[in-house]
């Protein structure tokens, strides 16, 4: 820790650093609850390595073509901003299987629509809401809120009231978007039925 | 206990579902109509008719589809209005272009709901590590996978097919609840059981009402979900994984 700063900022990994390197970040993915971002590996690494965000992306990728190559049952995917390891698609049949055949949760219809809602058009008021779906928003807000798929925002130099809400992490998440760029285009179906 | 007492005890609510503009979207693609030249006489018709049906049902928000079936009325009686009275040609606005901008609004939100829709299915494919305490965490927000409306109309269907007027009228009380613990031991022994099967031994108007309380109760806590093999078949009632 106590480590001088000048002579930190100057050491460039060696080769066996760089293998070093490649397997801690391995080790932090492997742990990690939630998605992890370069930036956070980055300050969890930063007193024993000097890294760019650019230097832990190239190395996450070098591991998930390795992942790949050895034909591994998992895959490292950009999510919510980060990365996380989770099972392969192909695989899903067994994996229900081993969990009870529950399926991980789906949002109903109304939920769907009240999110598509606050995605697309965040920050919105459940008035705005309202006006859209036609039917009264509280319980459809309070259910998503509680489920951590949304948040409150603070609008600055605006009255506390109404809340104005904004899409979470755990949105995009759910819906393996690595940002809210990614979201399908608005007036277009992904297929037609 | 009285009638109004167990419909009070029985409210389901109907925006665990959709709302009025989803089912005059529903009536309109169901009439194949264009959008932007709605029969405002037969949609309105239409949808008055599953009013009756959602009255009955004493559904929780069903201010919100009388609000709408006002300004259908509205809009119907605008129309009616000799051209002379609606004032010069140029001022003229057609009385419906406000709902069916609300309509296109409120679709284009529906679309991107299913597209969501598609996005959780694929993406439930994958499991993080955890995923057991994931699915934990999460708990019951359930998904249906047909839509309120085509239940409505199924049982509409059940009930203009009985005659009525033979059956017994409310001469033996008969519960939600108990017909949920009915339904609950059916389907103890099969997984699925048709939804119209069900209707079959009712004896009354009241016992009908019942028993679809006691379906939409059941879906609302997650015991049963509601699927159908294609299009417009038969509709399945099956019991949920546990």
């Amino acid at each position: 820790m106590s480590k001088d700063k000048v002579d930190n900022s100057e050491k460039v990994p060696a080769s066996q650093d760089i293998d070093k390197i490649k397997s801690i970040i391995e080790a932090l993915l492997f742990a990690s609850y939630d998605p992890l971002s370069a930036q956070k590996i980055k300050t969890i690494i930063q007193n024993d390595f000097e890294l760019t965000t650019t230097d832990i992306k190239k190395t996450i990728y070098k591991i998930k073509e390795e992942f790949e190559a050895e034909g591994r049952g998992f895959e490292i995917v950009e999510i919510a901003g980060g990365y996380h390891i989770r099972t392969k698609k192909e695989f899903s049949k067994w994996l229900e299987i081993l969990l009870n055949k529950r399926k991980k949760e789906t949002l109903s219809q109304a939920a769907l629509e009240t999110l598509s809602i606050i995605a697309y058009r965040q920050p919105v008021t459940k008035a705005d809401i309202e006006d859209i779906r036609g039917v009264n928003a509280d319980g459809v807000v309070h259910k998503l809120l509680e489920k951590g798929f949304i948040t409150i925002f603070k609008k600055k130099d605006a009255p506390s009231f109404p809340y104005y809400y904004v899409t979470s992490a755990k949105f995009l998440e759910h819906f393996g978007l690595r940002s809210l760029s990614d979201l399908p285009k608005l007036d277009h179906r992904l297929t037609l039925s | 206990m009285t009638t109004s007492n167990k419909k009070e005890k029985y409210k389901v609510k109907l925006e665990l579902f959709e709302g009025p503009l989803d089912l005059l979207l529903y009536l309109i693609k169901k009439s194949e109509v264009d959008i932007y030249d709605i029969p405002i006489e037969s949609i309105t018709k239409q949808y008055l008719d599953y009013m009756d049906l959602i009255k009955e049902l004493n559904l929780n928000n069903v201010g919100e589809f009388i609000l709408l079936a006002s300004q259908l009325i509205y809009i119907k009686s605008q129309m009616l209005l000799p051209e002379d009275e609606r004032g010069e040609e140029d001022e003229f606005e057609d009385p419906r272009m406000e709902l069916v901008h609300q309509l296109l609004e409120y679709r284009k939100f529906k679309n991107a709901a299913f597209n969501l829709d598609s996005l959780q299915k694929e993406e439930s494919k994958r499991f993080p590590r955890f995923a057991k305490i994931a699915f934990e965490e999460s708990n019951t927000i359930k998904k249906l996978d047909v839509s309120i409306f085509e239940l409505l109309e199924a049982f509409s269907k059940i009930l203009d097919s009985k005659d009525l007027s033979l059956m017994h009228i409310e001469s033996e009380t008969i519960t939600v609840a108990e017909k949920i613990a009915e339904f609950q031991e059916i389907l103890k022994n099969d997984i699925q059981v048709s939804f119209n099967e069900i209707f079959k031994k009712a004896h009354s108007k009241m016992e009908l009402i019942c028993s679809f309380l006691a379906v939409l109760e059941l879906i609302k806590q997650g015991e049963i979900k509601v699927i159908q093999n294609e299009n417009f078949g038969e509709i399945i009632l099956q019991r949920t994984m546990h």
